[in-house]
């Protein structure tokens, strides 16, 4: 009977064991990121071609101080894309257009808030640059030109959207 | 007479024994790696692959050749450590691998979203890598941003 007894407790103990291996196993990881600042984007000035005369053509270059201009802050170094949205035509209250153009070099940059020593960059397509690798800015500044024919006189104007994006280099 | 019965015990205890895993094939699993996003900007979503050396791990070891069912608790954001922001992380079809060595570069696809059923290897291993995709908003606040990942594992019978 002690033998039984014996036996008996081998055949618990076995038991025993299966249950445990039968028990579900977990683990876990973690996923991580490091998300960089948000791209931020300020107009700073407007492209103001001032008085101009039918048939005569004013261009200001994006050098000049009557550029427009935007500023870009973001994270250091960054890649980003520039994309602007120009307008064809200025228009008055009475909707008559004054014709507006962009060229190749109409449009420029520069990691210093200056005008001077502007990459050019041709704002019909789309750009790609880089945000000063210390502070994390970027100038931005657009030229163009107008061709009056004879049309009213009074304030002409139009829209000119600048929109930034990080390429994720 | 009491021979007898201790042979009728020892047979019944084989018969336990054969049916049920026993102690030092009791299935572990264990997280390996992370998956690591690394430095992401907002509004650029960041694919880690399978196969990339970021992509997260995990290593099961139990008896060889025994099935096993494997269940991932995936979460949909990643939280930013020092509170309050969330951002979206997402797993597709092809983000999961599984693999008998420890070789992801001829691992199998499967869908880390559903449950994945099958065997260990010969060696008694299992590798599973995990992949995935982190989606900042453009207005993504800046910081270190964490979830965990789950893996439970356990033995079908089969």
């Amino acid at each position: 009977m002690k033998k039984l007894l014996n036996s008996s407790v081998v055949v618990v103990l076995l038991a025993a064991a299966g249950t445990q291996a039968a028990q579900a196993q977990s683990a876990s990881i973690s996923a991580t990121a490091t998300v960089q600042q948000a791209l931020t984007i300020a107009a700073a000035g407007n492209l103001a071609f001032g008085s101009v005369f039918p048939s005569v053509t004013k261009v200001v270059a994006p050098s000049d101080a009557a550029s427009g201009a935007w500023t870009l802050t973001g994270a250091a170094n960054a890649e980003v894309t520039l994309t602007f949205t120009l307008p064809a035509n200025l228009t008055d209250a009475s909707s008559n257009n004054l014709p507006i153009s962009f060229g190749a070099a109409s449009a420029g940059h520069n990691t210093v808030n200056s005008r001077a020593g502007l990459s050019l960059v041709n704002p019909t397509a789309v750009a790609t640059t880089r945000l000063d690798a210390v502070s994390g800015n970027l100038y931005v500044f657009i030229g163009g030109s107008v061709s009056p024919v004879a049309q009213p006189a009074g304030a002409y104007s139009g829209s000119i959207t600048l929109a930034t994006a990080y390429t994720g280099n | 007479m009491m021979g007898k019965g201790r042979v009728g015990l020892a047979v019944f205890a084989l018969l336990v024994g054969g049916a049920l895993p026993l102690r030092g094939q009791i299935l572990i699993a264990s997280g390996q790696r992370d998956l690591t996003f690394g430095t992401i900007f907002p509004g650029v979503p960041e694919v880690v692959r399978r196969t990339d050396a970021t992509s997260g791990r995990f290593n099961l070891r139990g008896q060889r050749r025994l099935e096993v069912r494997i269940v991932l608790t995936l979460p949909v954001v990643m939280t930013r450590t020092t509170g309050g922001n969330t951002m979206p992380i997402a797993f597709g079809a092809a983000d999961g691998g599984f693999n008998r060595q420890n070789n992801v570069g001829t691992s199998q696809v499967f869908d880390p979203r559903a449950p994945l059923v099958t065997r260990l290897g010969n060696n008694g291993r299992l590798f599973i890598w995990l992949g995935g995709t982190a989606m900042p908003s453009s207005t993504q606040r800046s910081g270190i941003y964490q979830a965990t990942i789950t893996l439970t594992a356990a033995y079908t019978g089969n």
